[in-house]
């Protein structure tokens, strides 16, 4: 159990473990920081869910779920420029432009919005046509 | 992030002497008064709706000339215990080929989100709310948009033409009205400076006014929206009786049934509590701080009392209308929406934006950090040219447009302008 | 930028719910409870960016994607998949798309890798300055305390910003006439013209 707690943990969780003088009770232990969550557990989460949804979008059949995947995606990259965005506010104690990555993001989620949209517009006009919607059986050009 | 969410406990609950000393202060202040808050307002908020039930019961008897219900205790006051008992019994029925997870999740979400919102609302002065978020309105916009998710879901879940043609009218419908609601609540955010409903209170209290003298044009924009947010007669379409049973829960019984019944309720309670906070002052009342020393326990007691008795009259209104107003046919519905409140709205943000630079610039109001300074004059320019401006320039240029409109809908044989140029 | 404690705590927790929704939501047969476990995703990434003191990114990832985006893709959903889908999920260029996303997935570690090997990353900066709690004041005015996160925002959004502000309402325009324009029927065209 301490073997997990001091080896295993850490490298899964990537959390960095307080040296010597670590904490010795178990609320003392929450409160210091066992769990030390850095922007490296921001970016791991990230990657992760871009991950996911790259296999989503590349497997798919139902062109719904791939535009889902995509949002999906975005969303992954959100959570990069937050988390750098405070990174490095904290970092640079505000000198930097603090808000451009949450303003960044805003744009993200407005283009992401739009681009939903005329993408949904698109799959109904396409399915009125050809009553699917697998991206298998788009192969045409035109029709 | 714990730690801007909760407001401290009041001095004179962690001064008392049962408490002083005995308990950590943090776990007071973070843990154990929030605990308090949350589960006080969750009894009163259940309890007001079950005898909002009630009391639409009465007040729709009243106005129809009947007795209403008076069977169950002395004026009929345990009929919504009643009420209660009779759908926690009933039997729970699922449709066949329902989907089921969903079938049971959709009420929960509705009913979770109409309730998180109570959350941020601010019920009194000081400790007489839970939590004074940054966002706090842009947050109770968020968790009520969650709230359409619900009845979507319900209905498409339920497997049934009825729900499914109730759940894309709802949603459709509040959708289009939750974008009206938020353009209207704009012009007020112009005069308060801030998205924390504590803080808007506060700079109503601060500026001696409620926004609704600035804004009239916004209040009935967010009034008559709000009930269409919240599915209420003359706006019920989702679960017109005569069209389609009962809507996105026709095939809903018992228990859930009765969720997506307090998550409605809850909604009405929101809609009109954040009408009261915005427009209305909130808990402030003119002459409030003269009675009771502000900060003092009685002064937050009497502030929620106020900001309950405001309430209860837009939630008087909602009745009121349910019996009073025809029910609007879709297209109808659809129409005031998109082609009246919205574009009205709009009009309202542009021409109060103008005449708030307008009367900066004659010196009238003084922005001073996240506060406004109006001097007398600048009081009698805002009010005036709320009434005589903004009002009358909006319905002159809406008739105007919508003239048109309704040609263009109504007969569609009859070319128009730009075809017969070809 | 740390976070400690009871933050950590539900740090992980969104964390981990987040990437089992989003596994589930690549993966599910019905298209409904994808988009259901996708709503789930970007609720767990409010939470996130609430951990972060983002709460302006929070209240807005909520309202338009939740509100509005996935409300939209339910919409299409219920009009379009009237069928079950015959029981292929997955394309024929599974394999193909499954190695791509391996090897796309092998290299986002390397990186990773590499940027926790930097010292760029991993220096121990002190923890987020607690803000201070709110007292029941007892003289009216707005408490200072709270977070300033959406006034900042809105300062940046209406000032430096502006430019690419309109560009971004230009743009929602052009998408919701295009939307508009694909979505409408035939007949409605020959009627409208």
């Amino acid at each position: 159990m301490n073997l997990i707690v001091s080896y295993v943990l850490p490298i899964l969780l990537q959390v960095q473990m307080t040296p010597t003088n670590a904490p010795t009770s178990l609320k003392e232990k929450l409160m210091e920081g066992l769990f030390n969550v850095n922007i490296n557990n921001f970016l791991v989460l990230s990657a992760l869910l871009f991950i996911i949804g790259i296999a989503g979008v590349l497997t798919r059949r139902n062109i719904i779920i791939i535009f889902m995947s995509i949002e999906l995606m975005l969303n992954a990259v959100n959570i990069n420029l937050v988390a750098f965005s405070r990174y490095w506010f904290l970092q640079t104690r505000g000198t930097i432009d603090p808000y451009m990555g949450e303003i960044f993001t805003i744009f993200v989620i407005v283009v992401a919005a739009a681009e939903a949209v005329v993408g949904l517009g698109i799959i109904l006009a396409y399915y009125r046509n050809r009553q699917t919607v697998a991206v298998d059986e788009i192969d045409l050009m035109k029709w | 992030m714990l730690n801007y969410l909760a407001l401290s406990a009041p001095k004179w609950l962690s001064d008392s002497p049962i408490l002083h000393n005995r308990i950590d202060p943090d776990v007071l202040d973070y843990f154990l008064w929030p605990l308090t808050q949350i589960v006080v307002l969750l009894v009163v908020v259940l309890t007001l709706v079950a005898y909002l039930t009630l009391a639409e019961r009465k007040v729709s008897a009243w106005i129809q000339a009947r007795l209403g219900p008076n069977r169950v205790g002395p004026l009929g006051l345990l009929q919504p215990l009643a009420d209660g008992l009779k759908l926690l019994i009933k039997e729970d029925l699922i449709p066949l080929n329902a989907d089921k997870i969903v079938f049971a999740i959709a009420p929960i979400i509705s009913l979770v989100a109409a309730f998180v919102a109570l959350a941020v609302i601010p019920w009194g002065a000081a400790w007489g709310m839970i939590s004074n978020i940054d966002i706090g309105l842009l947050f109770i916009f968020s968790v009520s948009s969650v709230g359409v998710l619900g009845i979507i879901l319900g209905g498409w879940a339920s497997n049934s033409k009825y729900s499914l043609l109730g759940a894309l009218r709802s949603s459709a419908q509040m959708v289009s009205y939750e974008v009206a609601i938020g353009l209207a609540l704009i012009g007020g955010l112009m005069f308060t400076k801030t998205l924390a409903l504590q803080d808007m209170v506060l700079a109503q209290a601060r500026l001696h006014i409620w926004i609704i003298v600035f804004q009239p044009l916004a209040f009935l924009i967010y009034l008559i929206s709000g009930i269409a947010e919240t599915n209420r007669a003359p706006f019920d379409l989702p679960e017109a009786e005569s069209e389609l049973v009962a809507g996105f829960h026709t095939e809903y019984s018992g228990f859930r049934f009765s969720l997506f019944f307090i998550a409605e309720y809850t909604n009405i309670v929101i809609v009109s509590a954040v009408g009261v906070t915005v427009f209305l002052g909130g808990w402030y009342l003119p002459g409030l701080s003269y009675i009771f020393e502000p900060g003092s326990a009685l002064f937050v007691l009497s502030s929620i009392a106020v900001f309950a008795a405001k309430t209860l009259v837009l939630l008087y209104v909602f009745f009121w209308l349910r019996w009073s107003v025809p029910r609007y046919r879709y297209d109808q519905l659809m129409e005031l929406g998109w082609k009246w409140l919205i574009p009205a709205a709009l009009a309202n943000i542009l021409l109060t934006a103008i005449l708030f630079v307008i009367a900066q610039q004659l010196g009238l109001i003084v922005s001073n950090g996240n506060f406004l300074e109006i001097t007398k004059l600048g009081y009698v320019f805002l009010i005036g040219t709320a009434f005589i401006i903004t009002i009358p320039i909006t319905w002159i240029m809406l008739g105007q447009i919508n003239q048109r409109s309704r040609d263009f809908n109504l007969y569609e044989a009859k070319p128009l302008p730009m075809n017969r140029k070809k | 930028m740390k976070l400690l404690g009871i933050e950590a705590v539900l740090f992980y927790l969104l964390a981990v719910a987040a990437i089992l929704f989003a596994i589930f939501m690549v993966t599910a047969r019905n298209a409904v409870h994808s988009a259901l476990l996708l709503i789930s995703v970007l609720i767990t990434t409010a939470g996130i960016y609430l951990l972060v003191h983002a709460e302006f990114i929070a209240g807005a990832q909520i309202l338009v994607y939740v509100g509005g985006v996935l409300v939209l893709f339910i919409f299409v959903i219920m009009l379009v998949n009237v069928k079950e889908e015959d029981n292929k999920l997955f394309t024929k260029q599974f394999l193909l798309g499954g190695f791509t996303t391996f090897l796309l997935a092998l290299g986002m570690i390397c990186i990773l890798l590499q940027t926790q090997k930097a010292s760029f990353f991993s220096f121990n900066s002190p923890p987020d300055v607690k803000l201070e709690k709110v007292q029941d004041s007892p003289n009216i005015s707005p408490s200072h305390n709270i977070s300033q996160n959406s006034i900042r925002i809105g300062q940046e959004l209406y000032t430096r910003v502006a430019l690419p502000f309109e560009i971004a309402s230009l743009v929602l325009l052009v998408a919701i006439v295009g939307a508009v324009r694909l979505a409408r029927e035939r007949k409605q065209e020959k009627i409208y013209g």
